[in-house]
């Protein structure tokens, strides 16, 4: 089997799998009873949110565990908008639909939403932005890297643009960053950041959203007064561990396995280059991990099936989930072109990933000329 | 959005010979709350700090200052030139900012302590209101009951201008007042004491008795998180905590004395051996949290009694203060919350059902006597354990039953 999707979820780390099975045996208890196994289990939740935090560099920012990153954003964007009665909200046409989403609905509840174009090398228009921020905004959100073609979005001046408007906070969705691209910008000059555990080999059902603590967010969930008010019920003290226990192991390497996945970023794309009939949509500086391209004429879905039937997996990262195939948003917001937008793969890398499977995959896609 | 912070020195002004004292303490305390923000820089003169902000951020170093005592207010404030165009630019841009609510109402205060500006304070309280009212829609002057008063204050250090004053701690620098034995349970009167005292300037120490296995290490551990949550206010951010292992003495007197004098009695050993740890220890007063007529042991006559054991000061904050006036500050301090978990602590077991509440030293003595306790008291002493307890680094008794992730 050949796994080239790592972008949508990577396999658990052996370690991380230890630590989950070793907190989650020793430390059930509720966190929040109050008798000695409950406050050991507190003892490591608390433990958990303290390192990440440290690791993160983010001292003065409130950590809570969410099942995902997709309940992270949606927990801070309506926790940190819903605040207020009215105003602007910017974010961009590229944000994760857990983003994009919530502020279409926010839009539909009638708040003035502005959804930022990109330019053609997939970052957003900075000018655009800040010809947006006005008096009344509410809420900046920035993804840190595009999930389906890989940008590398300029938070650093995102934040220079954001802290100019004191009342203005600005939201990051971190999830395919972090571990993966070393950050140009501190954490700590973001507001509300997500992440999530499953895109660095932690177990699914972890994710976490960072808020400074100065900010008080609107509830969305109610229940307990535990991590907050904001993500009230009982915490997974082995997922919260597994979380913490996975950035600390990765982010230590990220600039090593950033250096190694270049390399095999740069033979890929080599590689795509010869093949006449696939147009690159991924620029080259993106991140490594994301390559993404498009075989006009073809169907997507049809080159995934493809790809499959020779143990590959890889992505098409359009919203199928109809019979109507949909173009897929972000490409269609890069390309403007509608064939690119439904014929579009995207082939996602990691450290596990070596020269020999991409060759592989290679010799198989020059076959996929005549599906 | 401001320059700076100008702090106001709170209850230290009143001082006379020696306020320059006084003044170095409350400077030297600030500056070391605020070391962990590197692009501050502060000037100062007698009876003013400032801050000047260089791009931190403000709400993070007021969370800061709050721990600090001495202080009595803060004012938020944009540093301009001696000018009517940069007063009332200033003016509008803090308004546009502090305001909430479209129609709001305002006036112009002035301080003019630096004479040279050509103009009285009325006169330049009148010019700029003039000149801002035009520029903030919906903005009317109210000189009584205004929402929003403009402050101008022009000194020879500077003019500022600020909307925005904050309530300091209040109280006298930490460091100017010597130190204290906190008598610490784990319920909420004691941690309030000890807050009232910090407040005070007095520098902590705390003891706790703990009479495992009556008392559990969840009871410990609740000590250490109310000291904690007192050690922000503290000037070297820790607080020490003695934990004395108290449960012979208490077992001794539980199984030879009158039931109704337990209480009693075992408070005047706690005494004894909290007199003869401060005077080990340098420190020169007690405190402790009771409350005149809370519970048995806190009558008038019962106080008596058991304080015959010390000639040491006594300092009870709290003693005439009623319940809900302790529960409001221990909220404020975030200590309620912690007392409250349902913990017994020393004071909590082997109460007796009829505790004496008008105790007679002479039968007190007589019980005292059947328990033999000498010999228990210094053994007490020497086997006291030692906490360093600081908000910055929390400690946990669990340690030792976790694992690094």
């Amino acid at each position: 089997m050949l796994y080239f999707d790592y972008t949508a979820t990577t396999p658990i780390d052996e370690e991380v799998l230890e630590t989950y099975i070793r907190v989650e045996r020793s430390f059930f208890a509720n966190s929040t009873s109050l008798h000695k196994l409950g406050q050991m289990s507190n003892l490591m939740y608390e433990k958990a949110s303290k390192e990440i935090k440290e690791l993160l560099g983010t001292p003065n920012h409130n950590l809570v565990f969410t099942a995902n990153a997709t309940e992270a954003n949606n927990l801070g964007i309506y926790g940190a908008v819903l605040k207020h009665g009215s105003g602007r909200i910017i974010t961009t046409k590229i944000e994760h639909p857990s983003v994009y989403e919530v502020f279409r609905n926010l839009e539909r509840k009638g708040y003035d939403v502005v959804f930022l174009d990109i330019k053609a090398d997939g970052t957003v228009d900075l000018e655009q932005l800040e010809k947006a921020m006005n008096k009344d905004t509410l809420l900046v959100s920035v993804m840190w890297v595009n999930n389906i073609i890989g940008s590398i979005q300029p938070i650093r001046q995102v934040i220079e643009i954001v802290k100019r408007n004191p009342k203005a906070k600005l939201h990051v969705d971190a999830v395919q960053g972090i571990g993966k691209i070393l950050p140009d910008f501190d954490f700590s000059d973001v507001d509300l950041i997500t992440l999530s555990g499953h895109k660095l080999y932690a177990p699914k059902g972890v994710g976490a959203l960072l808020f400074r603590k100065q900010m008080e967010l609107e509830k969305r969930l109610y229940g307990s007064e535990a991590q907050f008010g904001v993500k009230p019920g009982t915490i997974s003290v082995a997922l919260a561990a597994s979380l913490c226990k996975a950035l600390k192991k990765y982010l230590p390497l990220t600039a090593a396995h950033q250096k190694y996945v270049s390399e095999l970023n740069r033979h890929l794309r080599k590689g795509l280059e010869r093949l006449d009939y696939i147009v690159l949509n991924s620029g080259e500086d993106g991140s490594p991990y994301v390559v993404n391209f498009s075989l006009p004429g073809k169907n997507g879905e049809t080159v995934v099936h493809f790809l499959e039937k020779h143990e590959i997996y890889v992505s098409t990262g359009s919203a199928c989930s109809s019979k109507l195939k949909k173009p897929e948003r972000t490409i269609l917001a890069l390309t403007n072109d509608e064939g690119r937008a439904t014929s579009s793969i995207r082939v996602s890398l990691s450290h596990l990933t070596t020269k020999e499977e991409i060759d592989k995959l290679l010799e198989v896609l020059e076959k996929a000329k005549d599906v | 959005m401001y320059d700076l912070i100008l702090v106001r020195y709170g209850e230290m002004t009143l001082k006379k010979k020696n306020y320059q004292s006084f003044l170095k303490q409350v400077n030297t305390n600030i500056k070391a709350r605020l070391a962990k923000f590197p692009k501050l820089t502060f000037s100062s003169t007698n009876f003013r700090f400032y801050i000047h902000l260089n791009g931190e951020d403000y709400r993070m170093v007021l969370e800061e200052l709050d721990t600090v005592v001495g202080l009595s207010s803060y004012s938020l404030c944009l540093q301009v030139k001696p000018d009517f165009d940069e007063i009332a630019a200033a003016g509008v841009a803090l308004i546009n900012y502090e305001k909430e609510g479209i129609n709001i109402s305002f006036k112009v205060e002035t301080n003019r302590s630096d004479k040279n500006f050509p103009a009285t304070s009325l006169e330049i309280s009148k010019e700029i209101a003039k000149r801002v009212l035009p520029k903030v829609p919906g903005l009317t002057v109210d000189v009584h009951n205004p929402d929003i008063v403009l402050s101008i204050d022009l000194r020879t250090e500077g003019t500022f201008v600020y909307v925005k004053t904050l309530p300091g701690l209040g109280g006298l620098p930490s460091g100017m007042s010597g130190r204290g034995l906190l008598m610490i349970s784990g319920g909420i009167d004691s941690p309030v004491a000890g807050y009232l005292c910090l407040k005070k300037g007095i520098d902590l120490t705390a003891i706790h008795f703990a009479s495992p296995p009556y008392t559990s290490d969840m009871a410990l551990q609740k000590v250490i998180d109310l000291l904690q949550e007192l050690s922000k206010y503290t000037l070297k951010e820790e607080i020490n905590l003695l934990v004395v292992p108290f449960t012979k003495i208490q077992t001794a007197i539980h199984q030879k004395a009158d039931s109704a004098y337990i209480v009693t009695l075992m408070r005047r050993q706690m005494y004894k051996i909290a007199d003869m740890v401060a005077r080990k220890e340098n420190i020169s007063v007690l405190i402790n949290g009771e409350s005149i007529g809370q519970v048995a042991s806190q009558t008038l006559e019962s106080m008596a009694v058991i304080n015959e054991v010390t000639n040491m000061p006594i300092i009870r904050p709290l003693a005439t203060y009623d319940k809900t006036e302790i529960m409001e500050i221990a909220r404020k301090i975030n200590t309620y919350d912690i007392s409250i978990r349902p913990y017994e602590d020393c004071c909590t077991v082997f109460v007796p059902e009829h505790p004496v509440i008008k105790p007679r030293l002479k039968n007190v003595l007589v019980q005292e006597e059947k328990c033999n306790l000498e010999a228990l008291l210094p053994e007490a002493v020497a086997g006291i354990e030692r906490y360093t307890v600081s908000f910055k680094n929390k400690i946990s008794i669990f340690e030792k039953n976790t694992f690094e992730i």
